[in-house]
């Protein structure tokens, strides 16, 4: 709770809650959005890619999207600190805020994944040549990242949307959710 | 119908109800508002790079099939922003961020109307690797800068809330 204490009463956390600014708090939720709609945005249209356009196996040239994605990754990650640095104990005391870690860092992981899975493999050009591809990584002794086909791609996508929704409906809900708004203010409580 | 009449009427009707007398709905609702804004995002969004020349190896209309995914996201992202209106209409009439969107809103409008009607045939027969027409990706742009004003100013619609 004293690190909680410290970390509201620094300059920055004071002027992220209380700058009537537009370029503070508001500006870093929306930053914060801005990331969503890429990292989840994007990698959610690639495995809706995967799950419904036909012509298999599926290993779409999308890897151009991937760092976009990590661009909103990024964009996500410093301005989720710099919110937490605003208000620590809201999210930080929430069961609901270490869920919404969970799930984003998994989904990562899945467009990791997707994204080695894309760059491993020769792009699909033709059904023909990618039939082949198929067929030379479900031999014996293919290296690994070229293991798997279609239908591991089928339930990492539809893992990756269940997640995004996860994360997007935990992060929503840290709003409503929290016990603690401020620590410095639940001491006098 | 006054403006005063209208919020009345708003404020009497089932939605309004919905979302003002259940502790968890609204909540939901923007949860779902959200989910329908990584759908809608998402899917035009990697239509649109492709017309600008990002992922150029996919054919623009095996992405176009994504838009129906697209368009589910709209209607979640439609059913719950009237919800919201339903629920506190004078926080969004009275709201110069929410003018704002319903001008992106309107403008993002013109513009698919204006894709669908001028570009579509073209963008639809393009190959892996085949670049898209200016026009196209004069659209694509536009398309791509008031999708990023409509989540900025919804993002905003708290921060220029007329007060109660």
């Amino acid at each position: 709770m004293s690190f909680f204490i410290w970390l509201e009463s620094t300059a920055l956390s004071e002027w992220i809650r209380s700058s009537p600014s537009l370029w503070g708090f508001p500006f870093i939720l929306y930053l914060h959005t801005l990331g969503l709609a890429l990292i989840a945005g994007l990698s959610s249209a690639v495995a809706l890619f995967i799950i419904a356009v036909p012509g298999p196996p599926r290993r779409p040239p999308l890897g151009g999207l991937f760092p976009l994605m990590w661009l909103g990754l990024s964009i996500n990650a410093l301005s989720g600190m710099l919110l937490l640095i605003a208000y620590p104990a809201k999210a930080l005391t929430n069961p609901v805020f270490y869920l919404k870690l969970v799930a984003i860092v998994a989904a990562v992981g899945i467009v990791r994944w997707l994204e080695r899975r894309f760059a491993g493999l020769p792009a699909a050009t033709s059904p023909s040549t990618a039939a082949a591809a198929l067929s030379r990584s479900t031999l014996p002794g293919a290296a690994p990242a070229a293991a798997g086909s279609a239908p591991d791609l089928r339930r990492a996508a539809w893992a990756l949307l269940g997640l995004w929704l996860v994360a997007t409906t935990t992060g929503r809900l840290l709003a409503y959710t929290h016990s603690i708004l401020l620590a410095s203010f639940a001491e006098f409580m | 119908m006054s403006m005063q009449a209208l919020i009345e009427w708003l404020y009497a009707s089932w939605p309004s109800h919905l979302v003002n007398d259940y502790r968890w709905s609204w909540p939901i609702a923007e949860s779902i508002h959200f989910f329908g804004l990584v759908l809608l995002t998402g899917t035009v969004g990697v239509f649109d790079l492709r017309l600008l020349g990002v992922a150029k190896g996919v054919r623009p209309a095996d992405l176009h099939r994504l838009l129906r995914f697209g368009i589910a996201g709209f209607v979640l992202l439609v059913v719950t922003g009237l919800l919201f209106i339903s629920g506190a209409p004078e926080q969004y009439f009275y709201n110069r961020a929410f003018h704002l969107k319903v001008i992106a809103l309107t403008l993002t409008g013109l513009n698919v109307a204006l894709f669908y009607g001028l570009e579509f045939r073209t963008v639809k027969a393009l190959g892996p690797g085949d670049d898209a027409p200016r026009a196209a990706k004069i659209m694509a742009g536009v398309s791509l800068t008031l999708l990023v004003a409509v989540m900025l100013f919804g993002r905003m619609l708290t921060f220029f809330r007329p007060p109660y």
